[in-house]
């Protein structure tokens, strides 16, 4: 009420003040509008409501202002009549009954209160429902919320744009840039909606009707549930967005990890693919150096045996030699006592010649036979294929291999010499061996002493006497052979590596280092042996070979 | 008066052949005939008193522990006198001026030329 007293006041002064000039200029404004609306409403029919609504609310708004009465009651008159027009009398009535109160009484302040608005249009849609709703709030809610639905097009505009929009956003399936465009489109919505609350909550400041504002207040609310349920949309949509993008950044790093997982595996495969086929390629390669080795082996297993057979060549020559000088002798002398005979008549003379022919013929055979033994051997020595075992005098063969070696060696060293002492056991049985490989085993064995003796010769030593011991004899099922010398010995060292292959103490080219090897692996492989060495170095050396009797 | 001949040789069967070579000579008393296997052994025999006119040695040089070669030295060392001859299968130059160096009498190669044998010693007597 109070405010009503200074609206009155302000009201007077500013007719006070503006007394003819501009005040009887806009009432005749008024006026010429009202008519010409009325008159325009006359001529054109419905085609000109709108125009008419337009020019009639201009009136009405500058009636109020200059609390033109007339003015006012004629405004609602058309404005009636163009409800009317339409075929809306409700509405229509309600404007007549406005008109007739303030014809009623003139001085009563106007319900309506208008914000000015930019244009005609915004007035329009501002104003009109808001009289329509006055109106329509006491008679029919529901209808003139239908009118309000009508006349108030941007909130239902936005409205059905917002109920679109949540049907289209329904589908989780949406993707990020789709759900960005519905943020920004939620977004702009929303400034559009608080734009227009904002609006109506000016409107609702200016309002003094309390049922006008009571139905803007609603408005405002019905429209901040919009924004609200809108906000609360957006924020869904932000979560899914969130959502999403996290979900997309998970299903990006599962890619990125999956294709190094993908392209950890290929590098893996080619590398495993390089390396079978290196694999491949290195085990033909081994295969290859394998049969190499396996024919290198062979051939120095066959030097070996070829060197040691070439160290003997000269002592072979010495042991045919010797033999066959016996033979040529023996069967000399026979000629010489068979022409004695020829021209002897003494019968004693002759008998005793005879004796003697007996005695060359057997010397003959004997040497022959021992040439041939030599032959025999050395043929065995050199061949490579393996022999059979046989029982064999391991006395003799000793004494036939240390012969051999020693001149083998005689007829290499002019220097060397040696004392051989031999205590063989004539006890002994005869031992199943392969001859040749025994044979190469002493043969070895007496090479190695003779040449460590040799070296030691070479030191000139006064009081060094060179000494072969070599001697059998039998323990219990075993037979035990020691060939020991006074050469130089050897270290503990190469005492461990004796019997290694290829393993040699002699300079290079003098020894393959298959000697002892070979030597072992003939007596303890093939003849279920034993074989020790003891020596002291600079003193002795001693083999002991143990074999079964069978 | 027989000549005494030591022949030294690691082979048994030298004796048999040498008895029979020189069988003549040794029925004529011409020659007188002993034997030895090794080094050691010849210079045993010569140690014997009743040896003492063994006056030619023949040696054998390839004999297991003492050579023909040690033996040459040792007897021209204790026994100027006497002739040694060496006897060898191995007919190279090497031992040849070994033993010539050593004081060798004479030196003969296997097979031996029992001919020349027989003259070379009967004529140095």
């Amino acid at each position: 009420m109070k405010f009503d007293k200074i609206r009155i006041l302000i009201t007077l002064l500013s007719v006070f003040i503006s007394i003819n000039s501009i005040f009887s200029q806009d009432i005749a404004t008024v006026d010429e509008l009202n008519a010409s609306a009325s008159a325009l409403i006359q001529t054109n029919g419905t085609e000109s409501i709108a125009e008419v609504r337009r020019m009639v609310t201009k009136s009405l708004s500058m009636s109020i202002e200059l609390n033109y009465s007339k003015g006012e009651i004629d405004a609602y008159n058309i404005m009636a009549e163009t409800y009317e027009l339409e075929g809306n009398p409700q509405i229509a009535l309600k404007f007549r009954k406005r008109a007739s109160k303030k014809q009623a009484n003139p001085d009563a302040p106007s319900n309506v209160t208008i914000v000015k608005p930019k244009t005609i249009e915004d007035f329009a849609v501002s104003t009109i429902p808001n009289s329509a709703k006055s109106q329509a709030k006491a008679a029919q809610p529901k209808e003139t919320q239908s009118i309000v639905s009508e006349e108030v097009q941007q909130p239902i505009e936005t409205k059905k744009v917002v109920q679109s929009k949540s049907s289209v956003n329904k589908p989780i399936e949406t993707t990020s840039g789709n759900t960005e465009k519905q943020i920004e489109n939620k977004l702009t919505e929303i400034e559009e909606k608080q734009k227009l609350i904002e609006q109506l909550q000016q409107q609702s400041v200016n309002e003094e009707s309390d049922s006008l504002a009571e139905i803007r207040q609603a408005e405002i609310a019905k429209l901040q549930a919009e924004t609200e349920a809108a906000q609360s949309q957006i924020e869904a949509l932000r979560k899914e967005k969130e959502n999403n993008d996290l979900r997309l950044k998970q299903q990006q790093y599962l890619m990125g990890f999956l294709a190094v997982i993908v392209v950890l595996m290929l590098i893996f495969v080619f590398f495993v693919i390089r390396q079978i086929r290196a694999k491949n390629r290195a085990n033909a390669e081994l295969a290859k150096a394998l049969e190499e080795l396996k024919s290198t082996q062979e051939q120095l297993v066959q030097k070996e045996k070829l060197a040691s057979l070439g160290q003997l060549t000269a002592g072979i020559a010495h042991e045919i030699q010797n033999p066959l000088n016996f033979v040529n002798n023996f069967a000399d002398l026979s000629l010489e006592l068979l022409q004695e005979i020829k021209e002897s008549s003494d019968l004693e003379d002759i008998k005793a010649i005879a004796d003697d022919l007996i005695q060359n013929l057997t010397k003959i055979y004997h040497h022959g036979k021992r040439a041939d033994s030599i032959v025999k051997n050395m043929l065995q020595h050199s061949r490579e294929q393996k022999g059979a075992k046989e029982p064999t005098d391991l006395n003799e063969l000793l004494k036939e291999f240390s012969n051999l070696a020693y001149h083998g060696m005689r007829a290499t060293n002019k220097d060397f010499n040696c004392k051989i002492v031999q205590s063989l056991d004539a006890t002994i049985p005869k031992v199943s061996i392969v001859k040749q490989d025994l044979g190469r085993v002493f043969l070895n064995m007496f090479n190695n002493s003779f040449y460590s003796i040799n070296k030691k010769i070479a030191l000139n030593i006064d009081s060094y006497l060179p000494a072969l011991e070599i001697s059998t004899h039998a323990e219990g099922d075993k037979v035990k052979i020691t060939i020991k010398d006074n050469g130089l010995g050897m270290s503990e060292e190469v005492k461990q590596k004796l019997f290694h292959p290829f393993f040699t103490t002699k300079p290079t080219g003098e020894g393959t280092g298959l000697g002892l090897s070979i030597s072992h692996d003939i007596i303890v492989k093939l003849h279920n042996g034993e074989m020790q060495v003891e020596s002291k170095e600079g003193e002795f050396a001693q083999f002991e070979i143990t074999l079964p009797k069978q | 008066m027989a000549l005494r001949i030591l022949v030294v040789d690691d082979e048994e069967d030298v004796e048999l052949l040498f008895r029979q070579r020189f069988r003549k000579e040794v029925n004529d008393n011409k020659v007188n005939l002993h034997f030895a296997n090794s080094g050691l052994s010849a210079l045993d025999i010569l140690k014997d008193v009743s040896h003492q006119d063994i006056i030619v040695i023949l040696s054998d040089i390839n004999m297991p522990g003492m050579t023909g070669l040690e033996l040459l030295e040792k007897i021209k060392a204790q026994y100027p006198n006497k002739k040694v001859m060496m006897i060898s299968a191995y007919g190279n130059e090497q031992y040849m001026n070994e033993a010539e160096q050593k004081g060798a009498d004479d030196f003969f190669t296997k097979p031996v030329d029992f001919k020349l044998l027989k003259e070379k010693i009967l004529s140095d007597i």
